[in-house]
């Protein structure tokens, strides 16, 4: 298991992230943004980081750039 | 908790009454746990926007949107300024001819003053809608072939109140908005008097953006608002309000997506939280109860003034939560002054609509009583015995 940084932009988006991933089953948090310092993102645990991503897309989640935490 | 010594009919200000859910968020607030929701990441910044989001969801269900398409204001008139101003600007970025916006005769000044100005500066051709009427009642059908006609090949935006903040009569139709959705107009709807008071949503009302108050029916204090926005708006406006957005800091445009781009500066953060209490407070209650206590005692005092000597009543029977009445004689103010000394409050005046008094031949202004769920009979009671003595 490995927890990706997904950058979301805004912090309603990152909400919105957070909202989705949990109905999912994922564990996510909001946190401080890895990518540029400034908006947020997601920090949220999984396997597969593209099955995370086609998820958000698919909810309307605009992804701004990612990073791997652990 | 509730005065006890007064009868408070103006609900179409503001709202009166103790609300727990609302008392809670207020509390909650002032336990001083909070940050700026959207600016920075630290836990109390973090825990201000889980707030907002919450609410944001809340009205998203209500209204039958997504969350990123509610755009918080502190009262309704931003939230039309924004809408207004808004899909003007981005209309008029798309074509080459003056738009042509339709409203109506019933408009509160916070449509039609901002329709006004762009008229003046030349931006808009507008034209306002006289809704049919037989002299009791706003006729919806020839309202309707009115509304028609008045479409034309220039006609860009129509803005328009669903219900009169005078007199509660209808004037948005459902059937006015589908029209508009076939013609591909967008519409804008001011639910201001209609919001908490009956079912609104885009279901219902297919228009493209509702723009309503916090502090009326939904319940929450002054300094909440909301332009909400349908997941399938013909037109997203512009933003007319540039600063702070919490994301995209580097860009010297306001962010790409909603609700940000249209949120600049800090958010009304207690007041969005109070109208969340509102809406939670909304959802326990239930719109048909509401729905239902509202009528009775609207129709209560309606019937009763329609039968007094001397009142010209101007609501017609079976409207929704509010009655405008004058007492012949007298100035509106005057009734207002007497009504207050017994401890029944209501609003006297022009009720910021003066081309809805020219519509209702009022003579410029009025009485208007306005209820709540929370008013009930023996308010309505007390209210037509001390305006009888009044008037002996």
């Amino acid at each position: 298991m490995q927890t990706f940084y997904i950058n979301t932009g805004s912090v309603t988006y990152a909400h919105k992230a957070v909202s989705v991933l949990v109905k999912n089953g994922y564990k996510a948090r909001i946190g401080r943004s890895l990518i540029n310092s400034c908006g947020y993102g997601v920090y949220v645990e999984g396997e597969h980081r593209e099955d995370i991503e086609k998820l958000l897309w698919e909810n309307g989640v605009v992804i701004e750039g990612r990073k791997e935490v652990s | 908790m509730r005065r006890t010594d007064i009868v408070y009919f103006d609900h179409a200000a503001a709202w009166h009454g103790y609300v727990p859910e609302v008392s809670q968020a207020v509390k909650e607030y002032l336990a001083g746990d909070f940050g700026n929701p959207g600016r920075g990441s630290h836990m109390l910044s973090v825990r201000s926007s889980e707030r907002v989001y919450e609410v944001r969801e809340r009205a998203a269900r209500l209204f039958k949107t997504s969350p990123e398409r509610v755009v918080f204001t502190q009262n309704t008139t931003y939230a039309l300024n924004l809408a207004i101003q808004g899909c003007i600007k981005k209309i008029c970025g798309e074509i080459s001819f003056t738009p042509k916006v339709i409203t109506s005769a019933l408009e509160h000044n916070s449509v039609m003053r901002p329709l006004k100005e762009l008229e003046r500066k030349g931006v808009i051709e507008l034209c306002i809608l006289e809704p049919a009427f037989d002299g009791m009642r706003i006729d919806s059908g020839k309202t309707f072939m009115r509304f028609r006609s008045q479409i034309s090949g220039n006609t860009c935006l129509v803005c328009m109140t669903v219900r009169s903040n005078l007199t509660g009569e209808r004037v948005l139709t459902s059937e006015m908005a589908r029209l508009t959705r076939k013609l591909g107009i967008p519409l804008i709807a001011d639910g201001a008097q209609s919001a908490g008071h009956e079912g609104l949503d885009f279901d219902d009302l297919p228009a493209d953006i509702i723009c309503v108050p916090g502090h009326k029916g939904l319940m929450g204090t002054m300094s909440s608002g909301m332009m909400v926005i349908s997941d399938d708006a013909l037109v997203l406006p512009e933003p007319v309000i540039s600063g702070g957005s919490g994301a995209g800091s580097r860009l010297w445009e306001m962010p790409a997506l909603l609700p940000e781009r249209l949120e600049a500066g800090t958010l009304p953060l207690l007041g969005i939280m109070t109208l969340g209490g509102g809406m939670k407070a909304l959802e326990r209650i239930g719109i048909e109860e509401i729905e239902y206590r509202e009528r009775i005692v609207t129709r209560y005092i309606t019937e009763r003034l329609m039968a007094m000597k001397n009142i010209t009543v101007y609501s017609p029977s079976g409207s929704r939560s509010q009655v405008l009445f004058n007492v012949k004689g007298r100035e509106s103010g005057e009734v207002c002054e007497l009504l207050e000394n017994n401890g029944i409050l209501v609003r006297g005046g022009v009720h910021c609509a003066p081309s809805a008094h020219l519509f209702y031949k009022t003579g410029e202004s009025g009485v208007r009583a306005s209820f709540s769920y929370k008013n009930s009979v023996n308010e309505a009671e007390y209210f037509i015995l001390k305006l009888s003595k009044l008037l002996t």
